[in-house]
C-alpha cells in the first residue's frame, strides 16, 4: 500500500486511539493545514499583535499560552494583543476535519535587550550569507522558508561554529538568545550544543533534545542562561547537529542556519 | 517469479495491505477539494503499488501518451518509469539510467510520441522513443559561454514546439532558457537571475493564435511569460505559490504548488488558472481571492498534498498529482466532478 496512505491511516489510528470519540466519517480522513499567523513584529517593545489569516473555510481557531488542551482555548476573533515575551499555541477545528498541527510563535519584549555587534568566526555559505552579520544583530527575524528571506538567515555547514559577541552599556549580561530555523527536510537542524565563553571561562550552554521525524520546521529562539557574566566579550561555540537516524541524509551533518542573537541584562 | 506474476503479486500484496490497515476509512466518501466549476474528489488509491517491488523516491513529472496511458517519472534507478492505464493499474516498469529524472515532456513528432527527460545529476537532457530508446542527448551548453562547467547546468523542463525547437529550462543551474532546434543546436538563451530564479518549469501557451512560452519563477511565485524568441512580455503573480510548471490544458494552467504561504514543508496545493491568467481554483488550498493588491497571498488549508511537483491533466479533466519528497508515494488522483 501507498506510504502516504500509511501516515494517513497512523495519524487517523492515533487520533482515534488518544480520543473517547471515533474519528469523524467523511473527510476526517484529512487533516486542517496549521494556522497561518502573522506576526509583524515578533521582537517588540511595547506591544505586538498576532492575527490568524484565513483558512480552510469553517475553521474555528482558537489559542493559549500553553500547547495542551486548545480544543478548549480561547476562540481567536481578531487581532491578539500580546504585551509580554512568550510563546502563544494556535489551532485550527473543523467539524469534518482532523484538528490542524499546533502553530507556536514566540515573541519576545527586547526593549532591554543590550546593544550588540556580532563578528564571525567563519564566514557563511557562499549561498546563505544574507546581508553579513548585521544580520545577527538587526532585530528582525528570517522567514520559516529562508529562500523568501535571504537577507536574514546566515548559513553554515561546519562542524563548530564560532561567534563573538560584543555589547555596549554598563548592564552585565544575563541571558543570551539565539535565533535558529529548523527545517529537517532541508536538511538543517538547530545545533545540537551552543557553549558560551568569556575569557575561556564557560558561562551557558544550551543542548538540543533529538529531532521528532515528521516535525513542521520553525524559528527557535535558543534560551540561554549565563552565569557570572562580566563586561568582556563572548564568545559562542555552536556544535552542529547530525541527521538522526530517520532523516534521509542520516549520519551527514545538518546545516546551521542562524538569524539573531539578542542579549538581555541580569534582572 | 515472471514479471507478470510479480506485478499480479504485488498488487494483491499492496491492496491487502491497505485493506487490514486502512479498513473502511479509505472506502469513504472522498473528500471534495477545489473552488468554483474547479473541483474534485481525491481518489488516494489510485496507482496505489507495493513499495518494495516499484520504488518511487520522488515521483517527479506525469504525461499522458498517444496510446491513453500515463506515464510517471521517479528519479528512482530500479524505475524511473511506471506507466499507468487510466483506472492505475500498472501496465509497465522501465529505466534504469536517470538518477537525477526529473522533468519529463512528451512530443507527438510525426504521429510518433518522443519522451524528454532531464536529469539534473547527469546535467542532460535526453530525448527518448516511447519504448525508452535514445535518440538523441542534450550536453551542458558549453558553446554558449554562459557555463564553466557541466555540473552548473541542471534542466529541469523541457518544451517542444511545433517547428520541433526544444526549450530547456536550467532551473536548479544558471536559470538560462535554452532553444535548441530540432537537431539539438543551441539557438540562444536567455532569461538567468536575476530576473528568473528557479526556472523550474517552462512550457509552450498554444491557446491564443500565437504561442508564447510560459516560464515558472518558483522561487519569485511568478509565472513568466515570453515571446518564442526570449522577449519577456508580462509577468503573472501568484504570491504565495511556489509554483513547478505550467501544464496548458483547454483554457486552464493547472501548476502543481510545492509549497505555500511561508514556503514551510508540506504546504503544497494545486493552482488552476483561467484564460486571462487568474487563480480560479486552488485544490488543498484556500480559496483565491482577488483584491485591490491583485491575489492575496496563498497557502495551503487541508493537507491533502505534501509536495505536488506536476500535474497531469486527462481528456476527462481529471487530475494525477505527482509529488516529490513525500515518502516515495504514487500519484494521488484527483476526479473532477
Amino acid at each position: 500500500m501507498k506510504s502516504r496512505n500509511s501516515i494517513l491511516c497512523c495519524l487517523v489510528l492515533g487520533a482515534a486511539m488518544l480520543s473517547a470519540q471515533p474519528p469523524a466519517i467523511g473527510h476526517a480522513l484529512f487533516q486542517l493545514s496549521p494556522p497561518a499567523v502573522n506576526a509583524p513584529e515578533p521582537f517588540f517593545e511595547d506591544s505586538t499583535i498576532l492575527e490568524v489569516l484565513r483558512g480552510q473555510e469553517g475553521t474555528l481557531y482558537r489559542y493559549a499560552t500553553v500547547a495542551e488542551g486548545l480544543e478548549n482555548a480561547t476562540v481567536v476573533k481578531g487581532a491578539v494583543t500580546a504585551r509580554e515575551s512568550g510563546t502563544f499555541y494556535f489551532q485550527g477545528f473543523h467539524p469534518d476535519f482532523q484538528p490542524s498541527p499546533i502553530e507556536a510563535v514566540t515573541i519576545t519584549d527586547v526593549a532591554r535587550a543590550l546593544t550588540i555587534r556580532v563578528a564571525l568566526g567563519q564566514p557563511p555559505s557562499s549561498s546563505y550569507s544574507g546581508k553579513g552579520a548585521q544580520a545577527l544583530s538587526n532585530r528582525a527575524r528570517g522567514g520559516l522558508q529562508f529562500r523568501t528571506t535571504p537577507d536574514e538567515w546566515l548559513g553554515w555547514e561546519v562542524g563548530t561554529l564560532r561567534l563573538q559577541i560584543y555589547f555596549e552599556g554598563e548592564e552585565l549580561p544575563g541571558k543570551l538568545m539565539l535565533g535558529a530555523l529548523d527545517d529537517t527536510a532541508a536538511w538543517i537542524f538547530p545545533p545540537k550544543e551552543v557553549s558560551a565563553y568569556q575569557g575561556g571561562r564557560l558561562i551557558g550552554r544550551w543542548s538540543s533534545r533529538p529531532a521528532d521525524k515528521g516535525q513542521l520546521a520553525a524559528l527557535r529562539l535558543l534560551d540561554i542562561p549565563l552565569a557570572g557574566a562580566t563586561a568582556e566579550p563572548i564568545e559562542l561555540e555552536v556544535q552542529a547537529a547530525y541527521l538522526p537516524d530517520w532523516h534521509d541524509g542520516a549520519g551527514q551533518r545538518a546545516w546551521i542556519f542562524l538569524d539573531e542573537v539578542l542579549l538581555f541584562p541580569n534582572d | 517469479m515472471s514479471k507478470m506474476k510479480r506485478r499480479q503479486f504485488a498488487r494483491q500484496i499492496g491492496l491487502g495491505a491497505a485493506g487490514v490497515l486502512a479498513g473502511s476509512w479509505l472506502r469513504q466518501p472522498g473528500l471534495r477539494i477545489g473552488h468554483g466549476s474547479f473541483q474534485y474528489q481525491v481518489d488516494l488509491n489510485w496507482g496505489a503499488l507495493h513499495k518494495g517491488f516499484y520504488p518511487v523516491k520522488d515521483a517527479h513529472e506525469m504525461v499522458q501518451d498517444s496510446l491513453g496511458r500515463l506515464l510517471l517519472l521517479t528519479n528512482h534507478t530500479r524505475n524511473n518509469f511506471l506507466v499507468y492505464n487510466k483506472d492505475g493499474r500498472l501496465l509497465e516498469s522501465w529505466g534504469t539510467d536517470f538518477p537525477g529524472a526529473h522533468g519529463l515532456t512528451l512530443k507527438n513528432e510525426g504521429g510518433e510520441d518522443f519522451l524528454y527527460v532531464t536529469d539534473t545529476e547527469r546535467n542532460a537532457v535526453f530525448k527518448l522513443t516511447r519504448a525508452g530508446r535514445e535518440v538523441m542527448r542534450l550536453e551542458w551548453p558549453q558553446e554558449s559561454g554562459l557555463y564553466h562547467a557541466a555540473a552548473a547546468y541542471k534542466p529541469t523542463e523541457v518544451a517542444v514546439a511545433d517547428n520541433g525547437d526544444i526549450y530547456v529550462a536550467d532551473g536548479y543551474g544558471e536559470q538560462y532558457i535554452l532553444r535548441y532546434d530540432s537537431q539539438g543546436r543551441l539557438l540562444q538563451a536567455f532569461g538567468g537571475r536575476p530576473g528568473l530564479q528557479n526556472a523550474h518549469g517552462v512550457a509552450i501557451d498554444t491557446r491564443q493564435e500565437v504561442p508564447t512560452l510560459l516560464v515558472t519563477a518558483r522561487q519569485q511565485q511568478l509565472l513568466k511569460r515570453y515571446t518564442m524568441e526570449g522577449e519577456h512580455l508580462e509577468d503573472i503573480l501568484l504570491p504565495g505559490a511556489f509554483i513547478c510548471r505550467p501544464v496548458v490544458h483547454r483554457s486552464e494552467v493547472y501548476l502543481a504548488t510545492i509549497w505555500s504561504g511561508d514556503g514551510r514543508a508540506g504546504s503544497g496545493f494545486i493552482s488552476i488558472l483561467d484564460a486571462s491568467g487568474e487563480m480560479v481554483s486552488a485544490p488543498g488550498g484556500i480559496a483565491p481571492v482577488y483584491g485591490e493588491n491583485g491575489l492575496e497571498p496563498m497557502r495551503q488549508a487541508v493537507r491533502v498534498f505534501v509536495h505536488p511537483h506536476d500535474v497531469c491533466v486527462d481528456e476527462d479533466d481529471n487530475l494525477y498529482v505527482a509529488q516529490w519528497n513525500a515518502g516515495g508515494t504514487y500519484p494521488i488522483k484527483l476526479i473532477r466532478v
